[in-house]
């Protein structure tokens, strides 16, 4: 089969570059230093439209991909092997709709594109990534980097999905119209890719043969006379090398249409002068390069597209009818978050008794080989106890990541961002919000970092600082042992889990806490409107089962790693001080007690115990520092040695039978569990979100001021709800 | 005898991974590449390596 592409190597004729598309593709990767500069490809366009999946495609590496807006925040290099092509360094930038960016992402990939990051070379070739739905939207970015002078290939995607909704998009006729070489990549990898490679092979050799006509919008000989003085001003008063004139134009209209700011009052104080006489000549300079580039791009668009059906309703327009709904959207989505919660309970039951059972009977395998002594004891009660608690979680964690894997490959999230963008709203926040904090429920880091997809910066401040309280799948271990152990496997309704309606309510508990801090933290210090909420709706597609399945199996693979590396070592320490000093004839109760890690302890324990906590539990919330799972490892651990002479028990029956060695009552109870989880939910225990926000933030004000508010928070709530409890549960 | 021996080789290993562990952590940190620190979540992208095509 053979595949076309279309490249014009002059102003007035294309010519077309034809290549065997069963070409073998093998890129790898290396970090090899090379003496000479490798070429720079940077990879281009407006959010969502399939940027990573081409970095991932030609690099072989897996950064994640979604159907919404906002999954890309940083800019990313690799170095790679292209056949054909040689090394290059690949480059992929946040997703920006011009050169002008308002949020923190697309000013990132704008300055990037500008040349204005000291330390970084501008790239020799860019390669436009297009969205053949929405060209018009997709061509603004083109159109400013042919401005600016870049060799601009663009890659179309999604002509598949246009072609389903009658619109047509000719890459010749594109490709004449622009100028520039013009791809189809969309499709299957394997088939497309080719193309690509055989584009990039061509013109990274001589970039130069990419030369279209620039400011072609721009009739207005005015303006440009204008830009040129300015965009000259500009160069000269940073001392700047020369460049070619148009690129002073480029620049000169960014300054005059506001895009781009002066870099010294002179020449804010110049640009407000020449916008003056452009006005008297009849120009708004503010709006001149929108409405221009626009009415050229629809020629473009109006010479390269035929449109079949204009009035077609899409599938994705029929499902958005009701998903969309003021009621009706709702209820789906409170459905869909209700079904994700219940599932996590219901239907990782057998495989979790599985799993318990294997590390019961490695435990009893254990005693029956190593002979009795500290050996068997740290091999059976510390690690094997300790790490068979958390992979305990497998199946829970694996069936989270599957419903996220599901709504964020669908593109249902950017719906639910539209629907909460009103809810959104009362607490000062809007729509764009809501994805990082859907971020957070897997992990808080991608969460605080997709915060630079929006433009405000009280808004983006208040949702990192809220991020951390959406509960992460960290804590999900901790919430399971607890509800498990206390909460009675009932149904609600006939049908609806006991368990999961807890689980869901600590959930919304998390939600609820964030949305009265982020009330607080906009009514009292980022005082402002929000700003209106605009985003990308991506058309419905249906998840690829090799995309959801590897991003499970990655989740699980890295939880398993970590059960088998930090929480192992953690149980070995944790068994050490639990084991030494040894006590002579001592019973284990008495000997745990005496334990260095009994003594630390006792010293927490009186802050702990107006929460309804022993000491145990006091010692577990410390070590969980460490990782949220090591709390359940440090419980299985304590409650193994405590109970070292009874037949081995799995941890929640050891939880529900402790008893307290001087009273003999029980140890723990659903106020003392309530309160647990509560602390959990408002808890900031992650070292790594800090030292994200410190990043984000440039300051360690912030970081410090998150995790003394959600200490606070969390020892107040949990006070509260073992004092209420105490008095009101029996 | 070979016990204790045991004992301390497997606490000592323990010990020395979580301390190089946190000394990465701090190195990251200051190079600021903090995506997938937490180590729990699977958040960091995969190392290079074979190509899917």
């Amino acid at each position: 089969m053979t595949i076309s592409i279309w490249l014009p190597l002059t102003h007035e004729a294309s010519s077309v570059v034809t290549m065997d598309a069963s070409t073998e593709l093998v890129s790898t990767h290396t970090t090899a230093p090379s003496k000479q500069p490798l070429p720079i490809v940077a990879l281009a366009g407006i959010p969502n439209a399939g940027k990573t999946s081409l970095f991932n495609a030609l690099s072989g590496l897996h950064y994640k991909v979604a159907n919404y807006p906002g999954v890309t925040v940083e800019k990313r290099t690799t170095v790679c092997t292209l056949p054909s092509v040689g090394q290059i360094t690949l480059v992929d930038l946040p997703g920006t709709y011009s050169l002008y960016g308002s949020s923190p992402d697309e000013i990132l990939a704008a300055q990037y594109l500008l040349g204005q990051m000291t330390q970084e070379r501008i790239p020799d070739l860019i390669v436009c990534v297009v969205d053949a739905c929405n060209l018009d939207r997709n061509l603004y970015l083109v159109s400013q980097l042919i401005d600016f002078g870049y060799p601009v290939i663009v890659a179309l995607t999604m002509t598949d999905v246009a072609s389903r909704r009658g619109i047509t998009v000719r890459p010749e006729l594109l490709s004449r119209a622009l100028q520039v070489p013009v791809v189809d990549i969309s499709g299957q990898r394997k088939r497309v890719l080719g193309p690509l490679q055989a584009a990039l092979q061509h013109f990274i050799a001589d970039p130069s043969t990419i030369a279209p006509k620039r400011y072609g919008w721009c009739t207005c000989t005015q303006l440009i006379d204008h830009a040129k003085k300015l965009g000259s001003f500009q160069r000269q008063s940073a001392s700047a090398p020369a460049t070619d004139n148009d690129y002073d134009i480029a620049v000169g209209i960014g300054l005059l249409s506001g895009g781009v700011q002066g870099t010294t009052a002179d020449i804010d104080t110049r640009t407000i002068e020449l916008r003056e006489q452009l006005a008297q000549a009849g120009i708004d300079a503010s709006c001149f390069e929108v409405e221009n580039r626009y009415k050229w791009i629809a020629q473009i668009v109006k010479r390269s597209v035929a449109f079949e059906r204009p009035d077609h309703k899409t599938r994705t327009d029929k499902i958005d009818r009701i998903v969309t709904h003021k009621l009706w959207g709702s209820i789906i989505f409170i459905l869909i978050m209700g079904m994700m919660f219940h599932s996590i309970f219901a239907w990782a039951g057998i495989p979790m008794d599985l799993i318990d059972s294997g590390f019961s009977y490695l435990q009893e395998l254990i005693r029956k080989i190593v002979p009795a002594g500290n050996l068997q004891s740290l091999l059976a009660d510390g690690i094997v106890a300790g790490v068979g608690s958390v992979i305990i979680f497998v199946p829970q964690i694996a069936i989270l990541y599957l419903f996220i894997s599901l709504l964020e490959e669908s593109g249902y999230l950017s719906r639910a961002a539209c629907l909460l963008d009103s809810v959104m709203r009362q607490i000062g926040l809007q729509g764009r919000s809501f994805i990082p904090l859907l971020s957070s429920f897997a992990c808080a880091i991608p969460g605080v970092m997709s915060t630079r997809s929006i433009p405000s910066f009280g808004d983006r401040m208040v949702t990192m600082l809220i991020a951390p309280l959406m509960s992460c799948s960290a804590r999900l271990p901790v919430f399971t042992l607890l509800i498990a152990a206390f909460i009675p496997n009932a149904l609600v309704f006939g049908f609806l889990s006991l368990q999961g309606l807890v689980f869901l309510s600590l959930y919304l508990l998390g939600i609820i806490g964030a949305t009265l801090v982020a009330y607080l933290l906009k009514s009292f210090y980022f005082r402002s409107e929000p700003d209106p909420f605009v985003m990308e709706v991506p058309p419905y597609r249906m998840p690829q089962l090799r995309s959801v399945v590897y991003q499970v199996w990655d989740k699980v693979f890295v939880f398993v790693k970590n059960a088998g590396t930090v929480i192992m070592a953690c149980s070995i320490l944790l068994w050490v001080l639990a084991t030494y000093p040894t006590q002579e004839n001592a019973s284990p109760a008495d000997a745990i007690a005496s334990s260095y890690i009994g003594q630390i302890g006792q010293l927490i324990e009186p802050i702990v115990e107006p929460l309804g906590y022993d000491w145990k539990i006091g010692v577990g919330i410390v070590a969980s520092f460490a990782a949220r799972e090591v709390f359940v490892s440090s419980m299985a651990l304590l409650h193994n040695l405590e109970d070292a002479n009874e037949e081995s028990e799995s941890l929640l029956t050891a939880i529900r039978t402790a008893r307290d060695p001087e009273t003999n009552q029980l140890l723990y109870s659903l106020p003392t569990a309530l309160s647990l989880m509560v602390f959990f939910v408002f808890a900031c225990q992650c070292m790594s979100t800090l030292a994200v926000v410190r990043r984000e933030t440039g300051s360690w004000n912030w970081p410090a001021f998150m995790f003394v508010y959600m200490t606070v928070l969390a020892y107040s709530a949990a006070l509260l709800t073992y004092q209420l409890g105490i008095r009101w549960i029996t | 005898m070979i016990e204790s021996i045991t004992l301390i080789v497997i606490t000592v290993a323990a010990f020395i991974f979580l301390a190089l562990r946190s000394f990465r952590f701090v190195k990251r940190l200051r190079q600021g590449r903090l995506e997938g620190a937490c180590g729990s979540c699977g958040c960091r992208p995969k190392n290079p390596g074979s190509n899917s095509l």
